[in-house]
């Protein structure tokens, strides 16, 4: 019936032109931008590996609530305590983790994109600008960039996210650390790292909670977490330790290099992959947004990073503004909250440099 | 003939005595009744003096239209009936003949008659504002009923579920995709957007 009063020719309207311009529904909020808002915020690798706690749906702040009990919780029985006497052993303690409210507005050519997008279509396909699949290779490109923002937002901070990990402008100092959701925690002195050194600082770390917060070594969640430099730095090392050179008392107590070469992990020197790396027992994390020379030793539990994806809150638009202005450009908008904190950041030791 | 009319009286006696059992349910304790209910639910005292001065407000607002409806209605049907006797007498007189037989119609056409007047004064009784309060919270009170056996069934209870501590923490709706740990960012990303359409 449509047919019939269509004013174009059925031929015509068999053909299908592929750069024919039509607007696509752009603009996604709440749980709807969710497939574009999730590869923004959940690929980073800290994240993705699972290396920190995520809690999603918050809409601005969320209460954790921490118990610990203390060692005297058992007290003397019988006849002679019949009497209730409180232990007094129960300690309840709050940490908060506040949204920090971000946003991503970007502007692309669409000449610019045209080669890459060409190459991952092959050269069989048809480039149609407003397919949902170009649409879906712009907001990648923007979602993977904003991804690694994240990665190195939770961990560094930055002039507009002041909630990272181990600083709240970007740099690993004083003030940053300071201000910062670790501000709390356990610290530790180490030196800058080196491939002779790195055993060492890592050892002083690991002696420190040793002597401080031996209760958090037996906890199955425990990890170093490292930048790649130290994570390199530590292949590099245990690739050509020899036989307990390298990691002795007077290294840990001193945190001076040592002469380390040796046959390595193995004794098959630096002919070898490693796929995890491990510190007594303990996983080496590592984590792309970390500070070089700074080691963090946590339980995943306690490191929590939040976000509002799957709230109202979240937005991701595509927005054409080729069709209305004249241009080639797209604009790609995302709006999404971040916020990290520590459970207890007592329980933290941090290795720092400064 | 007969037959109907019939039927149509004994549709009658049946509406008079549903009426009758729900004026005897009216008790004056309605309040404390319903909420009775709330807190056998599980809510406190005061959440369930709350939740009636709520539905007694809901009532003042929208209660009387319901029942004003219904009255129309039923006074249709029964217009509606009236016209169909009015109807049915003149193809008796045509199908009887004779004096003695028009009266005894007349006479049996009376009385039904006289039952409507009787129904229609009590219908006006009942639509006094208390009643109409009544009916509605006899109403509701049902309707709750039915909802929490079908709660109940299903296995919700949402009176014994807890208290958030963290209240602006909401229930994240919808799936939310797990990325691959394997690639880079962007092979993640490629991944996760490859089928959104």
């Amino acid at each position: 019936m449509n047919n019939r009063y269509n004013s174009l020719p059925s031929r015509s309207s068999r053909r299908q032109f592929s750069n024919n311009p039509q607007g696509l529904a752009g603009t996604y909020a709440g749980v709807l931008s969710t497939p574009f808002i999730a590869p923004a915020l959940k690929t980073a690798d800290t994240l993705v590996k699972g290396y920190v706690r995520q809690i999603d749906g918050i809409s601005y702040k969320a209460v954790l609530s921490a118990t610990s009990i203390a060692d005297d919780v058992i007290q003397a029985g019988g006849a002679s305590a019949c009497a209730f006497s409180d232990g007094d052993s129960v300690t309840l303690s709050e940490s908060i983790l506040t949204l920090t409210d971000l946003k991503v507005n970007e502007e692309l050519c669409r000449a610019t994109m045209l080669n890459s997008w060409q190459q991952q279509l092959g050269p069989r396909n048809s480039a149609d600008w407003s397919s949902p699949e170009y649409r879906n290779f712009v907001m990648g490109q923007v979602a993977a960039k904003t991804a690694q923002g994240v990665e190195n937002a939770i961990w560094k901070g930055s002039s507009v996210f002041a909630n990272g990990f181990l600083s709240s402008n970007g740099t690993f100092g004083t003030t940053g650390f300071n201000a910062s959701s670790l501000a709390n925690a356990t610290t530790q002195a180490i030196a800058a790292m080196t491939a002779s050194n790195v055993l060492q600082q890592i050892g002083l770390v690991y002696n420190k909670a040793a002597t401080a917060k031996s209760a958090i070594l037996s906890k199955p969640d425990l990890k170093f977490f490292v930048s790649n430099k130290t994570a390199a730095l530590y292949r590099q090392a245990i690739a050509t330790a020899g036989g307990g050179i390298a990691f002795d008392t007077a290294g840990l107590a001193s945190g001076v290099a040592e002469s380390n070469t040796g046959q390595g992990y193995n004794n098959m020197v630096t002919n070898q992959a490693f796929t995890t790396l491990n510190f007594l027992g303990i996983q080496i994390a590592e984590c792309p947004g970390m500070f070089d020379d700074a080691i963090v030793l946590a339980q995943s539990e306690n490191l929590v990073v939040g976000s509002n994806m799957g709230t109202d809150y979240t937005q991701a638009s595509y927005i054409q503004t080729y069709l209305y202005d004249g241009s080639d450009n797209v604009r790609v908008t995302m709006r999404f909250g971040l916020g990290t904190v520590a459970g207890i950041a007592t329980d933290v030791i941090v290795g720092k440099s400064f | 003939m007969f037959r109907k009319r019939k039927f149509a009286e004994e549709e009658v006696v049946e509406e008079t005595t549903t009426e009758t059992t729900e004026t005897e349910e009216s008790t004056p304790d309605s309040m404390e009744q319903f909420i009775n209910l709330l807190v056998d639910m599980g809510l406190s005292a005061e959440q369930a003096e709350a939740v009636h001065t709520m539905a007694m407000e809901l009532v003042d607002v929208s209660g009387g239209e319901t029942i004003t409806e219904e009255v129309k209605e039923e006074t249709k049907v029964e217009a509606s009936r009236q016209g169909r006797e009015r109807r049915q007498s003149p193809r008796r007189e045509f199908s009887r003949r004779g004096v003695e037989g028009r009266r005894e119609r007349f006479s049996r056409d009376e009385e039904p008659t006289r039952g409507r007047r009787v129904l229609s004064e009590q219908r006006s009784e009942r639509t006094s504002p208390t009643q109409r309060l009544e009916v509605q919270l006899r109403r509701q009170r049902r309707e709750m009923a039915e909802m929490r056996k079908q709660l109940i069934e299903l296995g919700a209870q949402p009176a014994t579920r807890g208290l958030s501590n963290a209240p602006q923490r909401r229930e994240v709706s919808g799936h939310i995709p797990t990325p691959s740990a394997e690639g880079s960012i962007q092979d993640r990303v490629n991944a996760m957007l490859k089928n959104v359409r």
